[in-house]
């Protein structure tokens, strides 16, 4: 019982099913390499490389974690442990796997801790400066548009037709403005219609737009699932969600996202023309360069590519670069800081997030007050007239538009603008807070990658990094001396030194250090007295850490000491081996623990036909022969050198040996036992950290919106 | 006894694995003290912060064990 209890409950024997509604969609990208985006249609598209589409195609049900490990083992030649508990771990997250994600502790939080007030029902979505007033289910109507007008507009020559109109449209556009055409001309007499008009003439505009993405992604065969009214960045406009389009081709989402401001582009060149015909068309012509201004205007805008609109989305396709925007925003508030201090050089990709992230922060920033502006110049002309206006009616009318736009956007701006007050406020000690955080990373780094720390609980690795002290040496310097009392600890930063051990009155070199390596534990662990000297080779930088701090935070791991030193040999040995290719340095540390060391005598067997087998062998020294015996006749079928291995199938499966395997010298092997492998898929599971940190950067796009601001 | 983590004294031991920890190292966790049906559902007592050692990983989800009806079975034929 206890058995099937550890099996049922262990994570290497979870058996993770892929919907069957999901939708498969295969591409390559420019440069030619596959991949897949992998959809629950309208809600969630998760991008999965070559590697990930192997292992999600293989998720029907007839395969366990474990299984998988093993599969992606033998296709890719590499054990993929994390890629494969990380996948898992995503898909389930995003509701992908037949069984969702019931965390019943969660819930149970939840219910002791319920909310104090209840969330309002709201009719609304999204954040403050993206408000969402949406309209669901209106794809049938857009179908319905396309098949009836719509598909017109994808024909061969009507589209020829609509560039040679956008090009002379644009000609006349300029002609038109340099022929004293006015934006801001009045309607007849009156100021306020002629107002009044460029508003309508505004939204007809990006009604068309939105209207004309719409159009482009049925004519794909996508579906627009929604649509509406939205506030961005305080802006009215309109918006259709296009999602499904991140089922095509690169070249077809860039066409979907460029019909928007291309249909404004025409509209507004056919105006144009018109207006430039008939120069003397009065009200028809003001109100006809009024809409060709309006669709400039927003088209233009669109095009911008720092707000996520649909330039911001061309450039995305084009760069295939998901979620670039929040990459770049993310990388400029942490990665890029921490490589300028360290004066370390980016790559191309890092100098695009960089430029990208900074002009759109900074865009963005401006854009709320831009809003203002916008406002102000929008109520203003509408407002002052009206006030001026003798009549109650008109008087009240002003009252009524003042509180129903301006006092709750003023209120909800003043609530913005005082946190940015109070943020600024704090900016010194956030400053001094932000540099702390970033030496205490590099120090969290540094100890994070000692293997012998491994154990250490982060917390007491946090205390560590604050306890430690910087010290530098010039080139030559003994940091630490033969026989002198010890009382640090010191882990090197930067630089290199040399161990040496004075005997017979002559320095002999021991080992030489270098970042990440550490010495002075022996004088802590043992009689206080430095056994070795230790001098630097180049200017040396180094964390030393007091004696009490030192006991205080790592006695009990000390006590393992021997064990410690030789899986940090051990790790060095493994990081070598292309079977581990690819492993970061936690997990080939938690691997490294479990994988044993077995010595084998010349001759001696191994592993023998025939047997049972539970153990998966990695060749670590010398050479091993591979002998099959049949028909009465025993041959060397293969011989095996460091880095090889054997008998993967026994992590899963009790099949008996199909060959025997031999010393044909001395040797020694790594031993996985299937227990272990078993143990080792769960605590993958547990680096929630890792798993979090690729997720963040994995391919996931959600809804991808379409608003004409 | 020690505590798991740092070999420190320790103060209390995990509800859910019985491992030892100090006050430094010990983690809070919910758990279900008793469930029980009433009035065609199901009603329980829960503690929000029950001492967990942070090591071991309590199952978020139940668990089917429809293995165990063979036993208590096996167990009602005796």
């Amino acid at each position: 019982m206890w058995e099937r209890l550890g099996e049922r409950i262990s994570p290497a024997d979870y058996t993770p099913v892929l919907r069957s509604d999901l939708t498969w969609a295969r591409f390559k990208t420019r440069h030619g390499d596959p991949y897949v985006m992998l959809a629950d249609r309208g809600h969630e598209y998760i991008t999965l490389g070559e590697e990930d589409d192997f292992l999600a195609s293989r998720m029907d049900g007839t395969r366990r974690v474990s299984d998988l490990v093993v599969d992606y083992f033998r296709k890719f030649g590499s054990l993929g442990y994390d890629r494969v508990v990380r996948l898992v771990g995503e898909l389930r997250e995003a509701g992908m796997l037949v069984d969702r994600p019931r965390n019943i502790y969660e819930r149970l939080q939840g219910a002791l801790n319920p909310p104090k007030t209840p969330p309002k029902p709201r009719r609304t979505e999204g954040p403050f400066l993206m408000l969402r007033l949406p309209l669901k289910g209106i794809d049938p109507a857009v179908t319905w548009l396309y098949d009836h007008l719509g598909f017109v507009f994808f024909k061969r020559p009507v589209v020829l037709l609509t560039f040679v109109v956008t090009i002379l449209g644009l000609a006349a556009f300029v002609a038109d403005l340099f022929g004293g055409h006015d934006i801001f001309a009045p309607l007849g007499k009156s100021v306020l219609l002629g107002i009044v008009a460029l508003v309508v003439a505004y939204y007809l505009a990006t009604f068309i737009h939105e209207s004309a993405h719409a159009l482009a992604c049925k004519h794909f065969g996508r579906k627009v699932d929604q649509g509406g009214f939205m506030l961005f960045y305080l802006m009215p406009a309109f918006y259709v969600d296009t999602s499904d389009i991140w089922l095509e081709p690169w070249w077809r989402r860039i066409a979907v996202s460029f019909a928007g401001p291309y249909s404004g582009f025409t509209v507004a060149g056919a105006c144009s023309i018109l207006v430039w015909l008939f120069p003397h068309s009065g009200v028809v012509g003001t109100l006809l360069f009024k809409f060709a201004v309006a669709s400039y205007f927003t088209d233009a805008l669109n095009l911008m590519p720092l707000l996520p609109l649909d330039g911001y989305y061309i450039l995305m396709d084009w760069l295939e670069i998901p979620q670039l925007r929040q990459q770049a925003l993310d990388f400029i508030k942490g990665p890029m800081w921490r490589l300028l201090l360290d004066r370390e050089r980016f790559n191309r990709r890092e100098i695009l997030f960089a430029v990208f992230g900074v002009l759109a922060a900074t865009y963005s920033s401006l854009s709320i007050f831009l809003a203002i502006l916008y406002w102000r110049r929008r109520l203003s002309p509408v407002v002052t007239p009206l006030w001026a206006t003798p009549g109650f009616w008109a008087k009240a009318t002003v009252i009524g538009v003042v509180a129903v736009i301006a006092v709750p956007l003023s209120m909800r701006l003043g609530r913005r603008l005082w946190r940015y007050v109070k943020t600024l406020g704090k900016a010194p000690a956030a400053a001094r807070a932000a540099i702390l955080t970033i030496r205490l990373r590099d120090r969290m780094r540094l100890l994070e990658s000692l293997g012998f720390l491994a154990t250490v609980p982060q917390a007491g690795l946090d205390r560590l990094a604050r306890a430690a002290r910087v010290r530098e040496y010039p080139s030559g310097t003994n940091v630490v001396r033969q026989g002198d009392r010890g009382d640090q600890f010191f882990v090197i930063a930067a630089g290199e030194a040399a161990v040496m051990v004075r005997e017979r009155a002559e320095d002999r070199t021991l080992d030489r250090l270098g970042v990440g390596d550490y010495f002075g534990e022996r004088a802590l662990l043992g009689d206080g007295v430095r056994r070795a000297t230790v001098r630097s080779l180049t200017p040396l930088k180094v964390l030393a850490f007091p004696a009490e701090t030192f006991w205080k935070e790592l006695a009990g791991t000390m006590a393992w000491e021997a064990r410690l030193r030789m899986v940090l040999g051990e790790r060095e040995r493994l990081e070598a081996l292309p079977i581990f290719a690819g492993m970061g340095s936690r997990q080939l540390d938690l691997l490294a623990v479990k994988l044993q060391v077995q010595e084998v005598e010349p001759g001696e067997t191994l592993v023998r036909q025939g047997d049972p087998g539970d153990t998966f062998f990695i060749v670590r020294d010398g050479e091993m022969e591979v002998l099959v015996s049949a028909n009465g006749a025993r041959r060397r079928a293969n011989l095996l050198k460091p880095g090889d291995f054997f008998g993967e199938v026994a992590l899963l499966y009790d099949v008996p040996r199909t060959a025997t395997v031999r010393a044909r010298s001395r040797a020694s092997v790594w031993r996985l036992g299937r227990q272990d492998f078993r143990d080792l898929v769960g605590r993958y599971m547990g680096l929630e950290g890792d798993v979090a940190k690729v997720a963040a950067s994995r391919l996931r796009r959600r809804t991808r919106l379409r608003s004409a601001a | 006894m020690q505590c798991w983590i740092c070999a420190s004294p320790a103060n209390a031991v995990c509800r859910f694995c019985g491992r030892a920890v100090c006050k430094e190292d010990a983690k809070s966790h919910p758990y279900v003290l008793e469930v029980y049906p009433a009035n065609g559902t199901l009603y329980g007592l829960g503690v929000e912060d029950a001492v967990h050692c942070g090591v071991c990983k309590p199952g978020p989800e139940p668990t089917r064990m429809e293995f165990l009806e063979d036993v208590t079975n096996d167990t009602a034929k005796k």
